[in-house]
């Protein structure tokens, strides 16, 4: 069953909106709620691709304020992964 | 290959194994481990990564509970940096597969991270590059344990590079391996510039930050004529620079063989030529190059890396020591000269925007005079060993000088009172680098026993430009029209008043300034020891005739870059094996 689910990715787009951009405490933020879930997420940035859970990788992005990334998820929580990530992005990590 | 332009503060080319100090004065270690040793290295790390993620946990919990959870934030990004997986993976691919020591791996991956963040646009990421030093010190320590500060103990010859170098840090150092010095902050005289010169090897300053780019162990040439260093030279760098290592080589052993005779020009006329000297085992220097003498005496390093102000026994001690060495030829020392942050017992400057205008050498000495007393009571005890004379430094005012001979007085009085010796007639004189100085010295000419003119300050007080300011160091130059104007004015009124006078400053050892400060009149020159034996050969080509010709066009010009050009090609004319490049 696991199997099936996984190999259904979910995508979805998402906009840095916050003014500081992805640094420090945002990456942090971002990491901590993609543990918090039993599925694996995906950031890309163009071509480049990192773990939702690896703060230094998505601190490397250098992501600023407007740039597009989508999110790529699999596992048993990936929708619920999506939605919980898309939201922070929405609220802009809670910033601003 | 990387190149870095530098300030150059001691000449020389080293090549050699990179020692990486960070601003703690902390190792970055070596780079490779035994194949074999692999799984235990991969434990090694895992247990260097649980412990420092322990001790950071920790730190976040009593911040969280002392300060709230806000500021405890900073120390979760950490624990999950810790956690990355790409790192980890990373670190254990550069073990595994590449054989780096865990402490290489730790120290490059993370330096790059830092690399890549400094990099970065955001400002908020660039200042994330320093929470990256902080997880890097964290594991190194963990790795190292105690072998953390072992730098006293090298075995094999190294390059020394470091943010900054104090001086207990330099005191450490095992000299005997220790090639060349780096650092990345610092100007021409910082602590690391005066311990290179005295050590006579290759030193560059003021790179601005590379360390994140060179890792324990890696190749590096040093280039202290040019200031510049290259890391991770390629091969055809590394033949050109040991080729030239080895003609200089051949130069130095050739102008060696001077040193038994004299320094007269080529029409008969005696050049003294002086040694400066910081630390007493100097003096084999000045001695082994065939000087007439020691002409600046710095004291300084008495008191730099202590915790408390040295006694009168340890001045004594040191003075005692340089004056056994010399075997009664004439030595020039000149009291402390420093800043009040330097000095152990002092309370630090509370508001000095200005350190170079502030409260320091004679000032300083003025201010504090137990302090000041100690040292020239050790002065004059010492001064029955042989030929001692004392200069203040830093004299601005007549009655500056005059109080600092009234506490030199006072302090013959004392030793009298206690029946100690010393000599009576011992020479008294004064630095001659500041602008106010040189406008009143035909005053000061009646009131000491000779002059010696510093051009490192004199030109940083004429020209009002900070040498250790990157910004403006290139408007710094000994040769401006004004600077000689103020040395000329000094040689003659010490010739008129027949006071002999001394120049010591880096100018006097620079060979493109020989023949102009000649025909300027200057007959006492001091000078970093490695410098005599190029100056001597001058003299014994050049006539004081041309030194005046050369001299006359000199002064006739109006701007510092010509004069320095002129000087040049005039050297290579005059003495062609010797263009002071």
């Amino acid at each position: 069953m696991r199997i099936m689910t996984e190999s259904a990715d979910l995508t979805r787009a998402v906009t840095v909106a916050n003014r500081a951009g992805m640094h420090a405490r945002a990456a942090v933020e971002l990491a901590k709620l993609a543990r918090r879930f039993d599925a694996r997420v995906v950031v890309a940035m163009s071509l480049h691709k990192v773990e939702a859970t690896d703060v230094l990788q998505l601190m490397s992005l250098g992501a600023q304020r407007g740039e597009h990334l989508s999110l790529e998820a699999s596992g048993n929580e990936a929708l619920a992964a999506l939605d919980a990530i898309e939201q922070l992005f929405l609220r802009k990590f809670d910033e601003d | 290959m990387q190149k870095l332009q530098g300030i150059a503060v001691s000449p020389g080319i080293a090549i050699g194994e990179a020692l990486v100090m960070d601003s703690e004065g902390f190792r970055i270690p070596r780079r490779f481990v035994a194949r074999d040793a692999v799984d235990d290295e991969l434990a090694r790390l895992e247990k260097a990564i649980v412990a420092a993620s322990g001790e950071i946990a920790g730190h976040r919990d009593a911040i969280a509970l002392e300060l709230g959870e806000k500021y405890a934030a900073i120390f979760d990004a950490h624990l999950l940096m810790l956690q990355d997986s790409r790192l980890r993976s990373e670190l254990e691919e550069m073990i595994r597969h590449r054989h780096y020591s865990p402490e290489y791996s730790v120290s490059r991956t993370l330096r790059r991270y830092a690399s890549v963040f400094q990099r970065l646009e955001s400002a908020n990421l660039a200042e994330r590059a320093n929470d990256i030093y902080d997880i890097e010190k964290r594991l190194l320590r963990h790795l190292l344990g105690h072998r953390r500060e072992n730098i006293a103990h090298l075995t094999s010859p190294v390059l020394v590079l470091a943010y900054n170098l104090t001086p207990s840090e330099t005191a450490n150092l095992d000299r005997q391996f220790v090639l060349g010095f780096v650092t990345e902050i610092g100007g021409p005289g910082s602590h690391t510039a005066i311990v290179a010169e005295a050590l006579e090897i290759p030193a560059v300053v003021g790179t601005g930050p590379f360390l994140a780019d060179v890792s324990g162990g890696e190749q590096v040439i040093i280039d202290g004529n040019k200031g510049m260093v290259i890391l991770q030279p390629d091969e055809e760098t590394l033949a050109r620079y040991r080729q030239e290592a080895q003609e200089k080589h051949t130069v130095t052993v050739r102008l060696e063989s001077l040193r038994d005779r004299p320094a007269i020009t080529a029409d008969g006329v005696r050049v003294n030529l002086f040694g400066n000297i910081e630390f007493p085992y100097e003096v084999t220097h000045c001695v082994d190059r065939g000087a007439d003498g020691i002409g600046l005496y710095r004291t300084e390093f008495l008191y730099l890396g202590r915790e408390v102000d040295p006694t009168e026994e340890v001045h004594y001690e040191a003075y005692s020591q340089v004056m056994q060495a010399i075997n009664g030829k004439p030595v020039a020392i000149r009291t402390f000269d420093l800043g009040a942050d330097k000095v152990p017992n002092l309370p630090p400057p509370a508001d000095e925007p200005n350190p170079c205008l502030g409260l320091r050498s004679i000032r300083l000495a003025l201010r504090h005079l137990p302090m000041f007393r100690t040292q020239l009571r050790a002065i004059l005890r010492a001064s029955v060993l042989g030929d001692l004379r004392v200069m203040f430094p830093l004299i601005s005012t007549l009655l500056e000088l005059r109080q600092a001979k009234m506490v030199l007085a006072d302090v013959m009085e004392d030793l009298d009172e206690h029946g100690i010796a010393y000599n009576r007639t011992m020479p008294v004189g004064m630095m001659v680098e500041v602008p106010s100085a040189v406008v009143m010295i035909d005053r000061f000419v009646e009131e000491v026993d000779f002059l010696s003119i510093g051009t490192n300050d004199l030109t940083q007080y004429t020209l009002a430009v900070d040498r250790s300011n990157k910004d403006v160091v290139g408007l710094y130059n000994p040769a401006d029209p004004a600077v000689l104007r103020l040395i000329s004015t000094s040689i003659e009124a010490a010739d008129k008043r027949s006071i002999p006078i001394n120049m010591c400053g880096q100018m006097s050892g620079n060979p493109n300034y020989t023949m102009l400060l000649l025909g300027l009149g200057l007959r006492n020159f001091s000078a970093v020891p490695s410098a005599v034996p190029e100056i001597k050969n001058i003299c014994h080509h050049v006539t004081i005739a041309q030194c005046r010709e050369v001299a006359g066009r000199v002064m006739a010009m109006e701007n510092a870059r010509d004069i320095s050009n002129y000087l040049r090609e005039d050297l290579k004319r005059y003495v062609p094996e010797q263009s002071g490049e």
